[in-house]
């Protein structure tokens, strides 16, 4: 049977539309995955300033446990510098500073601060 | 006039190239409609995120600058916050970190919130009794006091106060759709009892 005229090119419009679209959907969801886990790693951020105010600082435990969380968000190279690992008196000011990467190439840096509450 | 009668084929009058540009016409149409889309998805996502992340530092931070008078709680047992000024230094020391402004109060490159970053209203609520002391700080810092009974105080927001909490309220700019800005607030009632 002989093809009609123009068959390829239409299948070759289709196709090359549809890979476009994948493209630009993998970029959306991609996005949006690396939206949600920052917003992931905030949330843990929160809860640690929250424990670190009633202690006053930021406890070996608590260091262990948040880092485990974080590597469970996706977070690699987690570095804790800048925060208060020593206790600190009522009403004093303690910081948490998060930095580290998501998928190996976005660098983040989360800070939480408040004040001593114990 | 009827093209029958002359002798031409009906179609035949459209070039059969066209036939195809209809099709990448269409594809493309549909690919610029899913960019369009997924864009406009991802900035709700975007003003979602930094709507939560700002929901979040501000509270922190009205938290942290409410250091309860401690003496004073051993001797009448009320929940007062001590020196509403200081307060404020410690409010505008909180949100300066919990929103990782520089030394100029704006956003880092890259950040959600584009700076500058304003406090438009920090208040102290503190309730003794059946009376509020309210210590107001505007957008330039000027403090106001007065006083009022509770139950007929609401916060900006439109929240009652009840016990002794703290508001505030940040102007900002955030990334718009195809690089513009526009500005936001949001303001956070905190009640340091409950």
């Amino acid at each position: 049977m002989k093809k009609e005229a123009g068959n390829i090119g239409d299948f070759l419009a289709t196709g090359l539309c549809l890979l476009a679209m994948t493209a630009v959907m993998a970029a959306y969801l991609g996005s949006a995955g690396l939206i949600q886990k920052k917003t992931q790693i905030s949330q843990i951020a929160r809860k640690y300033i929250l424990r670190m105010e009633t202690r006053g600082m930021l406890t070996q435990e608590d260091r262990e446990a948040l880092c485990r969380e974080l590597e469970a968000a996706g977070a690699t190279q987690i570095d804790l510098e800048g925060t208060t690992l020593w206790q600190v008196g009522y009403g004093e000011p303690v910081l948490l500073q998060i930095r580290g990467e998501l998928e190996e190439s976005y660098e983040f840096t989360e800070k939480r601060a408040s004040t001593g509450k114990h | 006039m009827n093209s029958q009668k002359n002798g031409l084929q009906r179609g035949s009058i459209r070039p059969k190239a066209a036939q195809g540009q209809v099709g990448w016409s269409a594809g493309l149409f549909l690919l610029l409609f899913l960019a369009v889309f997924l864009r406009s998805l991802m900035q709700l996502e975007l003003y979602r995120a930094v709507s939560l992340y700002l929901e979040d530092a501000l509270a922190a931070s009205n938290l942290a600058s409410a250091v309860v008078d401690v003496e004073e709680y051993g001797i009448s047992h009320e929940i007062l916050i001590e020196d509403p000024d200081s307060a404020y230094e410690r409010y505008k020391w909180a949100v300066k970190e919990n929103l990782n402004l520089d030394g100029a109060w704006m956003g880092r490159p890259g950040g959600l919130v584009q700076g500058p970053v304003r406090i438009a209203n920090y208040t102290v609520y503190n309730v003794r009794e059946d009376m509020v002391s309210i210590y107001s700080y505007d957008e330039n810092g000027q403090a106001a006091k007065w006083r009022q009974s509770l139950g007929s105080v609401t916060a900006p927001n439109g929240k009652a106060v009840v016990a002794t909490s703290v508001y505030s309220e940040i102007r900002f700019r955030v990334k718009g759709f195809l690089g513009t800005d526009v500005e936001a607030y949001k303001g956070n009632l905190a009640d340091i009892v409950r």
